[in-house]
């Protein structure tokens, strides 16, 4: 695990939390090079990134994520940012979204939620803010291609949307997994997806579907 | 020749021939005492009148001062048939002869445009004309001049019966209403003479003198012949009532070459004065000076807006017609350079007008050149101080929000987590429910200063571009909105929040007041220039002077030289486009 924050204190916060959670930080990094430079040496599972960061305090973090992505595709890459920006989030998941993750830094304050964020990256799954999956969902658009679906498919579907497991989305919504497994056929039903067996591939069904 | 031209000359033909053939007819006349006399007033009268008359005429064909003296002048000449032998020319002659007077004093009252000012005037000139030819026919079915003391008159044509006592007392009631006329019309005359400005008292104070000057002498006539003093005294006081009265063409005349010799000497000296490259802002003095309007005024065009503003570039607004302030436009090489605000008798001579602003046109191009920079310095001084009015109230907002908002909740977690930390020991439970409490606080606050933060500067724009900050703002909208065209990649930081202020706003203002069902943001270049328009297919009726927001917009795009328009007819949705100039 490598942590990769200009703030030395976040850092050292996020680093206490993910050790306190049976996870080994091998690095940490200040900036966009070091952190490129650490992760080629260390090789680790997991990059959690800090969007803005130096040299130039933009989006340095996103790009050092995006390349990251493509170097080192055994990295998961989590990418923390102070604001969500659903292009960000888009830009950074391409056209794969597994070992991927794009949270609000305010979401490590829920260490439980977080902690099972940054396992899912780990194992090749995605991680999505709900906030980004609420601003594609919440999009106005002319012809809204999700009335079709009945509020619990909603809210099965924004879940779906953030990299969860049908494991998880029943345990969420208090429901069996046999009616998660329904919901979502029905929802791939509906919006004419072709079924997608893993978590990160319907991630990526759903984000394509709703960019369109 | 213009048909108007050989109409002209048909009357002054006419005119010519009339004053022969009275001339002829006073001169053998066998009942009046000095033909001599009379055949030189006769035609000097005539003559002047209908010459001068025509003259003016044929100059100014719109006005009609020139038609009513012609019109005089021929009916002077009507009445001086009175002084033939031929008892139908004598009887119709003697019977009209007073017309010209009404005329003239038609012709005074109606000076210096041609037209009757009031309706007052119009039914004194009215009944003017009634009484000197309806009114004194009755008088000429009773008069017989031979038993009257001309001996050597012809006799009276439409005579039925000779009384001299109803021709006394009818004769006496027509006198007494000319007299109460003659007051009327010279009260009017001094009155306007006093109330005349600077401008109109060069045209009209000599003729008004001799209109009054008549009035008086006519006044005097009539008075001793009513009176009785004796007929020689009459005669003489008649004929020289006609002396100032005969002098009104000429005075006329005068009063205009004199005034197109000043103004033309004037006009002369102003192009001498601009070939010497006047000061700055001394065109008004001499435009007034070669014009002779004290009161006179510039404006200066300002393209860009539209509209005049004056010396100090402050936005003006042009007299109405008929408050006496007349505007004359000066051109120069087909675009609007400044107008001339001038009383509106300059108009008189409105050619005079037109010289004094051609000769100044280029001068006056300059000083439109002043003033538009006037202007501008005038609109970045207001636009200034609203930004600075902007900053203020989006920091006390700023302010206000944080302590609100985030300071509160903070204050409140800090409580919780303090009151925590004291029952950790003896109530876990309680302790973890208000552990809890700070942490929902937390991410309340946390929450609002992401948006104050967003709403201070888009990090988006800074890191991706207009482009991305623009699919933000629209995804955001709550309509659909939809981002078309490409801004291009070579705006400055301020040039792309300009624009990105701009979408904001306009988007903003659809959600809340527009009642649209979608919104299209367009980008696009235009001669050089970044265009940004936001529609939307609302109720329309947006007014850009209403409300800070727009303004605020206009003053954030003039800080990088940019123009807002807003397009927003009722019922038809609103455009809101921004130009800003790049590259």
């Amino acid at each position: 695990m490598i942590v990769a924050d200009d703030s030395v204190l976040l850092r050292e916060g996020i680093v206490r939390l993910l050790e306190e959670s049976g996870f080994e930080v091998v690095a940490q990094a200040g900036d966009a090079d070091d952190l490129l430079r650490k992760v080629n040496a260390h090789k680790p599972d997991v990059a959690i990134v800090d969007i803005r960061m130096p040299p130039t305090n933009t989006d340095d973090g996103l790009r050092a994520a995006i390349a990251i992505r493509h170097s080192h595709p055994g990295t998961g890459v989590l990418v923390l940012s102070q604001y969500v920006e659903e292009g960000y989030a888009l830009d950074l998941v391409g056209d794969a979204a597994g070992g991927v993750g794009y949270l609000l830094k305010d979401r490590v304050a829920d260490v439980e939620r977080f902690v099972d964020s940054v396992k899912r990256v780990a194992e090749g799954g995605s991680a999505l803010d709900p906030e980004v999956v609420s601003q594609l969902l919440g999009r106005a658009r002319r012809e809204d291609p999700l009335e079709v679906l009945t509020p619990r498919e909603r809210e099965v579907l924004e879940l779906m949307a953030e990299g969860r497991s049908n494991h998880a989305i029943s345990e969420q919504l208090v429901i069996t997994e046999r009616a998660v497994e329904k919901h979502v056929t029905s929802i791939f039903g509906k919006l004419d997806l072709t079924p997608a067996p893993e978590d990160h591939r319907r991630v990526l069904a759903v984000l394509t579907f709703l960019r369109a | 020749m213009s048909p108007f031209r050989r109409a002209l000359l048909g009357l002054a033909a006419a005119g010519v021939g009339f004053g022969l053939l009275d001339a002829t007819l006073t001169a053998t006349s066998d009942f009046i005492l000095l033909p001599g006399l009379w055949v030189a007033m006769t035609l000097w009268l005539g003559w002047g009148f209908i010459g001068v008359g025509l003259f003016a005429w044929a100059r100014r064909p719109d006005n009609r001062v020139g038609a009513l003296m012609a019109a005089t002048g021929f009916a002077w000449f009507l009445g001086a048939l009175g002084f033939s032998d031929t008892p139908l020319l004598f009887t119709v002659g003697q019977m009209l002869g007073s017309v010209f007077f009404v005329a003239g004093v038609h012709l005074l009252l109606a000076f210096p445009t041609g037209r009757l000012r009031s309706s007052f005037d119009r039914r004194l000139v009215t009944v003017g004309y009634l009484l000197t030819t309806i009114g004194v026919l009755p008088l000429w079915l009773f008069a017989e001049p031979r038993d009257l003391g001309c001996d050597n008159c012809p006799h009276n044509v439409f005579l039925i019966q000779a009384n001299s006592s109803v021709v006394d007392v009818y004769g006496l009631l027509i006198n007494v209403v000319a007299l109460v006329i003659i007051v009327v019309v010279a009260v009017s005359l001094v009155r306007r003479w006093r109330d005349a400005t600077e401008a109109e008292r060069r045209f009209v104070v000599p003729v008004y003198a001799a209109g009054v000057a008549l009035m008086v002498a006519v006044f005097v006539s009539i008075g001793v012949q009513t009176t009785g003093t004796g007929d020689t005294v009459a005669e003489i006081a008649f004929i020289a009532a006609l002396i100032p009265f005969g002098l009104v063409p000429w005075l006329f005349l005068a009063t205009l070459v004199r005034s197109r010799m000043i103004q033309g000497g004037a006009v002369g000296q102003l192009i001498a004065r601009l070939g010497e490259a006047p000061p700055r802002g001394e065109m008004r003095e001499a435009l007034s000076r070669a014009l002779r309007d004290p009161s006179l005024e510039l404006l200066y065009w300002i393209p860009d807006d539209r509209r005049y503003v004056d010396a100090r570039g402050h936005a003006v607004d042009l007299p109405d017609p008929g408050t006496g302030r007349t505007v004359s436009p000066v051109e120069r090489e087909g675009r609007p350079v400044a107008a001339i605000v001038h009383d509106a008798s300059l108009l008189e001579d409105p050619e005079l007008v037109r010289t004094a602003g051609a000769a100044a046109a280029l001068a006056l191009e300059n000083e439109r050149l002043d003033a538009e920079l006037r202007a501008k310095v005038e609109e970045l001084r207001e636009s200034r101080a609203r930004m600075l009015r902007a900053g203020l109230e989006d920091r006390r907002a700023l302010e206000r929000n944080l302590h609100d908002g985030a300071q509160q909740r903070l204050v409140s977690m800090a409580l919780n987590l303090r009151l925590a930390r004291s029952k950790l020991r003896d109530d876990p439970v309680a302790a973890e429910v208000l552990i809890d409490g700070a942490g929902s606080e937390l991410d309340e606050a946390l929450a609002e200063l992401r948006e104050l933060a967003r709403g201070i500067h888009p990090a988006v724009l800074t890191e991706r571009g207009l482009a991305p900050a623009l699919a933000t703002l629209a995804g955001r909208a709550p309509l659909p909105v939809e981002v078309i065209g490409d801004p291009g990649a070579d705006l400055s930081e301020a040039q792309e929040l300009a624009a990105y202020f701009v979408v904001s706003e306009a988007l903003t203002n659809v959600a809340k007041y527009a009642h649209a069902s979608q919104a299209v943001v367009n980008l696009g270049r235009e001669n050089g220039r970044l265009v940004v328009e936001v529609a939307d297919d609302g109720v329309g009726g947006a007014d850009p002077k209403r409300g800070t927001g727009l303004q605020g917009l206009a003053d954030r795009l003039a800080a990088v030289d940019g123009r807002l328009e807003v397009d927003s007819p009722q019922g038809r949705g609103t455009t809101v486009r921004a130009r800003i100039p790049c590259g």
